[in-house]
């Protein structure tokens, strides 16, 4: 390590790679094309809200249901599926788009 | 600095023989951490382990390592606590082994869990009452304290470093019961159940520390060509011979406890004369490498002065130590349960009968991996911190 | 405490509902309705539908027949199976069994009794106690689980076990044979949860439904805690015993005849 500088900056170049290269590109993925339950119009809370917070009030829940054995709670993972039926349409695509790979699902069947 | 005799100074590191250490050690450290991501990916059918043995080679090689790691920290206090200055060489190198070794073990434990990616949940959800949740915070705290006491030893604070040292070995003390309490405190296994674990466990841990310590030693200053003391290695091989006649002290009373009850008659022969492997290993590895064979060396004045035959016998230690580990860890669970005494019991579960554990190449390459990668740890270190005691200074070669 | 001095007591609750404490932090309940139909002798094996108590107040437990379980039958371990999605690998390493049917032999010669394994649901779960996580958890109705959201697999709990009650997913299963149960990811410790799903909707296990389907009956099913349940009747009329009650670890499973 004779120039700590220089290699620090190198280092610090090529761990910020990655940003540099998505910055540079114009294209800009194309927004998830959700297909909607038909069954019903609103989902237990506003979308804003389970957009930005299902995974925090399902996670939150979980603990209530499985180690309380209280399953009236509101925001269950079965509940999800009473309305969106098609996984693949609907919490896949958007979990696609925002790179999130949630286990749920390896145990949890939602159709 | 001046009441220091001792100098310590890095390793050169810059010979071929050297880089080609380090990167065979990496490489078998890259080996082990392959397999611990196959383990992770396609499930633990990829081990030795089954359903009624879950606690396989893994385990085995965390007990190993953590006993290594206790007994060489107890070591690297003797300079600072008990004031015997002539183990002030060994001082740096065996604090720094501890840390590392138990590192390595408890990557071990958390490799070998079903879930490593669940790595933060003990920090949130922890049950007091279980020893491996308490043993996990023994072991962070015990890492920290290895630091710590590194530091103070680089930066000459000598108060610090004999209250760093004094805690430093009855922390050691502690974890390495907590892991024996691991296997003690469990009721449901004869083979497991025995207050006698933690005790034995400390008594392995100094056995196989002081041998691992004489290994490293050597090989640490044959390698970087520097002038080692042979008075040196003759004391530590002197209490080496101490520390095994307490293990086997220890093993021959917990053993005789167990025979002498008519009730445990099936157990102990299945132990000790028809367990086939299990009291081969038992026999040849645990009572003959671990005990008899370098007990022999080391109190015979014949071979007991000659540093040759203390390699031997150091070497013998750590090999019959690791087979000790193996028949703490297994034989226990292949040992089936007494669920309904006086009936046979037969069922899918492979009830009422041993079950065989092989040892798979999965989880040897997970143990060499881990043991390379802490030596792999261990040699960059050598080369960055001032580590070595350079004896004959001017003199040091690669 | 004598069988007596309860059920008095409990006659002497009032409108409201009666607590008493039986010892080690188990607490009776009952309503005075309830408590009138105490007593009494056993029901048939067909008086074995679920009475769902106040919430929190059951206490499950199980009796197994042993004179009633045939060698040939396995409708319990087949419906555990279907219900929980418990697979079957054909390699006895790796099969989970949340329940299994075992084979005794007499040492001494006799007949050869057949009787399920399952998990005992002990009052003082040693797989509790090593948890080091706290993943495995008595819920308020004495079902011990495991939370698989936060179990780490590291198998100590199948160490502690006495009953081998727990096995551990070596590998995963792409069936699904009961979508309304999740499975299991591998790396994680699974084993009978008295099918809490269904108890939570006033059903009874998967197990004991099978068993009285199959016409054997052998499995009693129902609340401890309540005295007019037929399994409290039959405990009260029958000598069970526990699989090894020596250990103390208080199993609410129990059997006849072994």
């Amino acid at each position: 390590m004779k120039r700590p500088a220089a290699t620090a900056a190198a280092l610090l170049a090529l761990l910020a790679a990655p940003l540099f290269y998505a910055g540079c590109g114009n294209a800009k993925a194309p927004a998830p094309q959700l297909t909607k339950p038909t069954n019903a119009t609103e989902c237990v809370e506003p979308a804003a809200t389970m957009r930005a917070n299902h995974m925090n009030l399902l996670r939150h829940e979980r603990d209530n249901i499985v180690r309380e054995g209280d399953r009236s709670r509101k925001y269950r993972i079965e509940g999800c599926a009473q309305c969106h039926t098609k996984r693949a349409e609907f919490c896949d695509r958007c979990h696609d788009y925002a790179g999130v790979k949630p286990e749920c699902f390896d145990c949890h069947y939602l159709p | 600095m001046a009441n220091i005799k001792t100098k310590f100074t890095v390793i050169e590191g810059n010979s071929a023989g050297y880089w080609l250490l380090v990167a065979v050690l990496g490489l078998l450290s890259l080996g082990g951490f392959w397999s611990s991501y196959m383990m992770f990916l396609h499930g633990h059918y990829m081990t030795g382990m089954t359903n009624a043995i879950p606690w396989g080679f893994p385990i085995v090689m965390a007990v190993y390592l953590i006993g290594l790691s206790a007994g060489s920290l107890v070591l690297s206090a003797l300079s600072s606590v008990f004031g015997r200055t002539e183990f002030k060489p060994l001082a740096r190198i065996s604090a720094l082994l501890a840390a590392l070794l138990l590192i390595g073990a408890l990557m071990c434990i958390i490799l070998d869990w079903g879930r490593p990616d669940r790595i933060l949940v003990p920090f949130y959800s922890m049950n007091p009452r279980s020893m491996f949740s308490l043993n996990g915070m023994l072991y962070s705290t015990y890492i920290g304290i290895c630091f710590v006491y590194l530091w103070a030893m680089f930066n000459h604070k000598e108060k610090l470093v004999k209250l760093l040292g004094f805690t430093a070995v009855f922390w050691a003390v502690l974890v390495h019961s907590g892991t024996g309490a691991i296997f003690g405190f469990v009721g449901a296994r004869e083979l497991y159940h025995s207050p006698l674990l933690p005790p034995s466990f400390i008594a392995a841990a100094l056995s196989s520390g002081t041998a691992l310590m004489i290994l490293v030693l050597y090989a640490t200053f044959k390698f970087t060509g520097r002038q080692l003391d042979d008075g040196l290695i003759r004391r530590l091989g002197l209490y080496l011979a101490v520390f095994i006649a307490v293990v086997a002290y220890l093993v021959f009373i917990e053993n005789v406890t167990r025979s002498y009850w008519p009730g445990n008659y099936a157990v102990q022969k299945f132990l000790l004369l028809f367990g086939n492997k299990y009291s081969l290993i038992f026999w040849i590895g645990m009572i003959g490498c671990g005990l008899l064979f370098p007990f022999i060396i080391l109190a015979n004045p014949a071979t007991g002065k000659s540093i040759g035959w203390i390699l031997v016998a150091s070497a013998l230690v750590v090999i019959g130590v690791l087979a000790e580990r193996y028949i703490i860890v297994i034989p226990g669970q292949v040992m089936p349960m007494e669920m309904f005494p006086g009936y046979h019991i037969a069922g899918p579960f492979q009830d009422g009968r041993m079950i065989d554990y092989y040892l798979s190449p999965m989880e040897i390459l997970f143990g060499a991996g881990i043991t390379a990668f802490v030596f792999f740890l261990y040699a960059l270190s050598l080369k960055f911190f001032e580590m070595t005691p350079d004896k004959a200074a001017g003199e040091s070669g690669n | 405490m004598p069988e007596m001095d309860r059920r008095s007591l409990l006659k002497m609750g009032a409108a409201a509902i009666a607590g008493t404490v039986i010892g080690n932090g188990v607490t009776l309940y009952t309503s005075p309705a309830r408590a009138e139909e105490g007593g009494g002798p056993p029901g048939a094996a067909a008086t074995n539908a679920l009475e769902i108590p106040s919430k929190g107040k059951a206490r499950w437990g199980m009796v197994i027949d042993n004179n009633k379980c045939t060698a040939q039958c396995t409708a319990c371990t087949a419906a555990c199976r279907t219900e929980n999605n418990v697979p079957l690998f054909g390699d006895e390493r790796y099969d989970g069994h949340w329940i299994r049917k075992v084979t005794l032999t007499p040492e001494r010669g006799g007949p050869e009794k057949h009787l399920p394994l399952l998990c005992n649901h002990c009052d003082q779960p040693p797989c509790q106690h090593v948890c080091p996580v706290a993943a495995t958890f008595t819920r308020h109705d004495g079902i011990v689980m495991i939370d698989k959201h936060r179990c780490i697999g590291c198998r100590y709990c199948m160490i502690a076990c006495p009953y081998k009650a727990r096995t551990f997913v070596f590998k995963e299963t792409s069936e699904w044979t009961n979508k309304d149960v999740p499975k299991r990811a591998h790396g994680v410790v699974e084993k009978c949860t008295f099918c809490a799903h269904l108890i939570d909707q006033g059903k009874i296990p998967a197990c004991v439904e099978a068993c009285n389907k199959s016409g054997e009956g052998a499995m009693i099913f129902g609340d401890l805690n309540n005295p007019g349940s037929a399994i409290v009747k039959y405990i009260r009329a029958v000598a069970t015993k526990g699989i090894r009650e020596d250990l103390g670890l208080e199993p609410k499973v129990s059997y006849t005849g072994i």
